[in-house]
């Protein structure tokens, strides 16, 4: 799928550099409901980690139940591609990049590559795990330390907070609607 | 009860002195070269830096200088030549910074990303870097080599002595300033040069 995201236009405005283990721009709800084909809500069933065709590097894929279509289309079991892994005794980490394990659950953005792979919108701000605390279903973000995640000028973006998972589907069926894009439920 | 007190404050009062005093971080699990490493830089260099050189030879000078990882007190630490890249590949244990992006890993909202690998086999709970290498989504960006005429633009030297610090095993530094800050101004080639705490984390890992 076309990238929404109109890269030129954002690194132009970017007035720090990049200085990281592996550095994103910020993504907004908008810009990452816009970024992608469907938003999913799902279980991990398994995670396998291979050498991509090439050699140059590991990647893992994941299988994912999509047990709740949030907007767009998804097929029953989606197979979700990301860089790193783990082959033999070699692990290849990919700082900032979407990580997956078996029965996580998870809110994934998903876009479809020209190469016809799915990997998770704007990387790691494209994944939430889904956990209870105190009865409640929260969307915690999987952004991790080692990555830089950027806003558009140039600052280091405050970290994702925590959101009620409720709040978070409203937020993406919000913008999907403002969009113009398919409502499943 | 007050003695208790006491101490409690003065333990507070030491774990708040050592955690300004230790403001670097290591990339979790830590990890080391058993080794300096060679780096090779893309010799097709960044097409945007008109040094007539396009950046190559500078951006390498600066990663091996004594202002940067080898002058940090712990002797050499990196080599580094400008070559071919056209080989890069995860665990051929040839660091390369490939300017371009061979595996498509770094588009959309990614600037830049660092690739590390390692085998967990020495056996006393650390591990041996084996391999690490780092892509640039550098089309997008305005690129310049310091000593250039800047007006926005990102100085290369900076960022890949930051990126190559990441190579080392370094996470990143909460002190503003420092090379391993994660982020830096335009027109600043400020993390060419290492700031102590920069010197304290690398003196740490080696």
């Amino acid at each position: 799928m076309k990238r929404l995201v109109s890269i030129g236009l954002l690194l132009l405005s970017v007035a720090a550099v990049p200085a990281g283990a592996s550095t994103f721009l910020q993504m907004s709800q908008k810009d990452l409901v816009r970024a992608s084909a469907a938003v999913v809500q799902g279980q991990v069933l398994k995670v396998s980690s291979f050498w991509e065709p090439t050699g140059r590097i590991i990647v893992t894929e994941a299988l994912v139940k999509v047990e709740e279509k949030i907007y767009g289309e998804a097929p029953s079991v989606v197979v979700v591609r990301t860089f790193g892994g783990t082959v033999g005794n070699f692990t290849v980490e990919a700082h900032g990049f979407p990580k997956f394990r078996a029965n996580d659950r998870l809110v994934l953005y998903l876009e479809t590559e020209k190469d016809g792979v799915t990997r998770v919108a704007g990387y790691q701000q494209g994944q939430f795990h889904v956990v209870r605390q105190a009865g409640v279903e929260m969307a915690v973000p999987a952004t991790e330390d080692d990555a830089s995640v950027l806003t558009r000028d140039g600052r280091v973006a405050a970290p994702a907070k925590a959101i009620r998972l409720d709040v978070l589907k409203d937020s993406i069926r919000g913008e999907a609607r403002r969009a113009g894009r398919l409502l499943e439920n | 009860m007050k003695i208790q007190s006491k101490v409690t404050t003065l333990t507070v009062l030491a774990c708040l002195i050592a955690s300004s005093l230790f403001s670097y971080a290591l990339l979790s699990p830590r990890r080391t070269w058993d080794s300096p490493p060679t780096l090779i830089v893309d010799n097709r260099g960044i097409p945007s830096i008109a040094d007539g050189d396009l950046g190559r030879t500078r951006i390498r000078n600066a990663i091996v200088a004594s202002a940067s990882w080898n002058g940090a007190g712990t002797g050499t630490r990196i080599n580094a030549s400008v070559g071919s890249v056209g080989s890069w590949r995860m665990g051929d244990g040839i660091p390369m910074l490939n300017f371009r992006d061979p595996v498509n890993a770094c588009t959309g909202n990614c600037l830049a990303a660092t690739f590390t690998g390692f085998f967990q086999s020495r056996g006393n709970g650390t591990n041996r870097i084996t391999d690490a290498d780092m892509v640039t989504h550098y089309n997008g960006f305005d690129w310049a080599s310091a000593g250039e005429a800047c007006s926005g633009e990102i100085f290369a030297e900076g960022v890949f002595v930051h990126e190559t610090g990441h190579l080392l095993g370094l996470g990143h530094s909460s002190v503003s300033g420092a090379t391993m800050f994660p982020s830096v101004a335009a027109c600043d080639n400020g993390p060419a040069s290492l700031a102590t705490d920069d010197r304290n984390g690398i003196n740490d890992l080696y």
